[in-house]
């Protein structure tokens, strides 16, 4: 960083004289011309990159003492959870009784509802359409086209 | 009868028909309506496009009165500073003579129109700080937080700035005075350079110190480009990268606490301002608006800064950069050179990031996507768009978008660094 500045204000005289040359032809003749739009051009992008480089050594520092702080806070959590766990024990059977009784009536209703899908996209006069399974298919890509439709959603306003 | 006839001879001399006898003026006003289409019909940035359109329409009509350009230079403007001279016998009062850029500004209040009261925000640089205290309300830096090496392509993006720079000078070795091109000053050089930062009010704050006179060319490229940017962009990133390196799917970013993104921007103020004070205006008020947002405590100051105040501004310094753009100085070979060194500037600062993606890319083991390199040249949001973009053209289930905010945003104090550093040598 000194040596940057230095070799800036070591070219700072020269360019200051340049300057006060006014027009451009004349800026051009001065000897040092060449010379102090190297430097500039050099300092100039080193000193960008130092600053930078700064602030991201700052907040790689802010980082991972803040993960830090985030991993202690949540073992505390866990350790907590393990407790409470451990002095009420009761619901948990009571939560797989319900799931299993829903799950036959959910199946009908997302039969009825990619029913009525179909018959709304390819509906026309005379046709009629009987619905002889419905089966998962085996996804390529690793999310499911509903979230993709609402991530592509989300994404369309940028 | 007589009356009547001088009545008549009275209007059409003082009718701006009779200043339309100057051709220039006229190619001026076609020019307005070029970017009019642009405006309009294109959506080339509209907000700024149509008022810098409308701007260099109302200067360039004739007898308006609306802007002076002879007030705004020293030449015929001087200042002359009231001074206590001692000559021996009591003493006496002097006008001095301040050379350099200095302006008589009461001559300004006192005969100036509409728009030179307006200019006045550009010339004392109020407008574009204002402008970044609007866009740092509005900017979620948690992706750069996040993923602090976003900074690095944040600064290479800044390489366009000093090619062009470079570029502008070599300009003046070519002698170009047979049709009517002196060349570029170090200043001038500057000014346009700092078109590759891609930052609408960075250009705007720093040519309007170095270079006043080529204000409605630099602005007119600048927000051209920009508007450009998923134009110019794309080619480039897909020559410099290969069809591996673009599907690369980046891990998800971390979750960023409030109170690291209520010490960023204060972090951000201290540091930057203390190495380059000159970039403090703009990097100083852009944390500020981000301050503000993130504390969560000044939602009311929030909202003004997001809508009002910057719609305000834009309104003002839009027309008023438009304004400045009158046959002297616009129709000249500078205009042509900005607009070609301008594009130079884009291109060389999207290959930079890229580039330097492309290292990163290596050097993390094929973790980053070269792509959102090319975000670094800030003309947030759009070149982190472009980058999704791109992106998803390789690979569909890619998302970028989160990841190229990063250094998008790094863009922006990248490039108001830079217009510090060349100011703080130059200025």
């Amino acid at each position: 960083m000194n040596i940057a500045f230095s070799m800036l204000s070591e070219s700072g005289s020269a360019i200051e004289r340049i300057q006060g040359l006014g027009s451009a032809k004349d800026q051009l003749g001065d000897p040092d011309y060449w010379g102090s739009v190297g430097i500039l051009t050099i300092t100039g992008i080193l000193v960008v990159f130092l600053i930078l480089a700064i602030l991201i050594f700052f907040f790689w520092l802010m980082g991972t003492i803040f993960k830090a702080i985030d991993k202690s806070r949540a073992a505390k959590r866990a350790a907590a959870l393990e407790v409470e766990k451990v002095t009420v024990p009761a619901p948990v059977p009571i939560a797989e009784a319900t799931a299993e009784d829903e799950a036959p009536n959910n199946d009908e209703e997302i039969v009825a509802v990619i029913s009525a899908a179909i018959a709304a996209y390819a509906e026309a006069e005379g046709t009629a359409y009987t619905i002889t399974g419905i089966s998962r298919r085996k996804s390529v890509r690793t999310r499911s086209a509903w979230s993709m439709a609402g991530v592509n959603d989300n994404m369309r306003q940028f | 009868m007589e009356i009547f006839k001088s009545t008549i001879t009275g209007l059409i001399d003082t009718s701006g028909f009779t200043g339309l006898s100057d051709i220039r003026c006229i190619i001026m006003i076609l020019l307005s309506f070029v970017l009019f289409y642009l405006a309009i019909v294109k959506q080339y940035e509209p907000l700024l496009m149509l008022p810098i359109a409308f701007g260099m329409l109302l200067t360039n009509l004739p007898l308006t009165g609306l802007y002076h350009p002879e007030l705004w230079d020293p030449a015929t403007n001087p200042y002359f500073a009231p001074t206590y001279v001692d000559a021996g016998i009591g003493g006496l009062f002097m006008s001095v003579f301040t050379p350099e850029t200095s302006l008589d500004y009461g001559k300004v209040l006192h005969e100036g129109g509409l728009l030179d009261m307006l200019y006045l925000g550009v010339k004392l640089q109020i407008y574009p700080p204002l402008i970044f205290l609007g866009i740092g309300s509005m900017t979620d830096f948690g992706p750069l937080i996040a993923n602090p090496k976003s900074f690095l392509l944040g600064a290479a993006a800044q390489g366009g700035i000093f090619f062009t720079f470079l570029g502008a000078c070599l300009l003046n070795f070519f002698d170009l005075s047979g049709i009517g091109f002196d060349g570029f000053t170090l200043k001038e050089a500057a000014s346009i350079a700092i078109i590759g930062g891609a930052d609408g009010p960075t250009a705007i704050y720093l040519t309007s110190k170095l270079a006043p006179q080529l204000l409605g060319s630099i602005a007119v490229a600048a927000y051209s480009y920009m508007a450009l940017v998923p134009v110019i962009q794309p080619p480039i990133m897909k020559a410099l990268t290969t069809e591996k390196e673009r599907s690369v799917k980046m891990g998800q970013l971390r979750e960023v606490s409030k109170i690291e993104k209520v010490v960023f921007p204060i972090a951000v103020t201290v540091i930057v301002s203390l190495i380059v004070p000159s970039a403090a205006p703009l990097v100083g008020i852009l944390m500020f608006g981000n301050l503000m947002k993130e504390s969560g405590v000044c939602d009311r100051l929030v909202k003004t800064a997001q809508n009002e105040l910057m719609n305000i501004i834009t309104i003002f310094l839009g027309i008023t950069v438009g304004a400045t753009a009158v046959a002297d100085n616009f129709l000249s070979w500078k205009t042509i050179f900005i607009i070609v060194l301008g594009l130079i500037a884009f291109c060389v600062g999207t290959a930079c990031g890229v580039l330097l993606g492309k290292l990163m890319y290596i050097i993390s083991g094929r973790k980053i996507n070269p792509l959102i390199g090319s975000a670094g040249v800030s003309a947030v949001p759009m070149a982190a768009r472009v980058s999704q973009k791109v992106g998803a053209q390789t690979n569909p289930s890619n998302f970028l978008l989160m990841h190229a905010m990063g250094p998008n945003v790094a863009g922006v104090i990248g490039s108001a660094v830079a217009a510090g550093v060349l100011l703080s040598v130059l200025g």
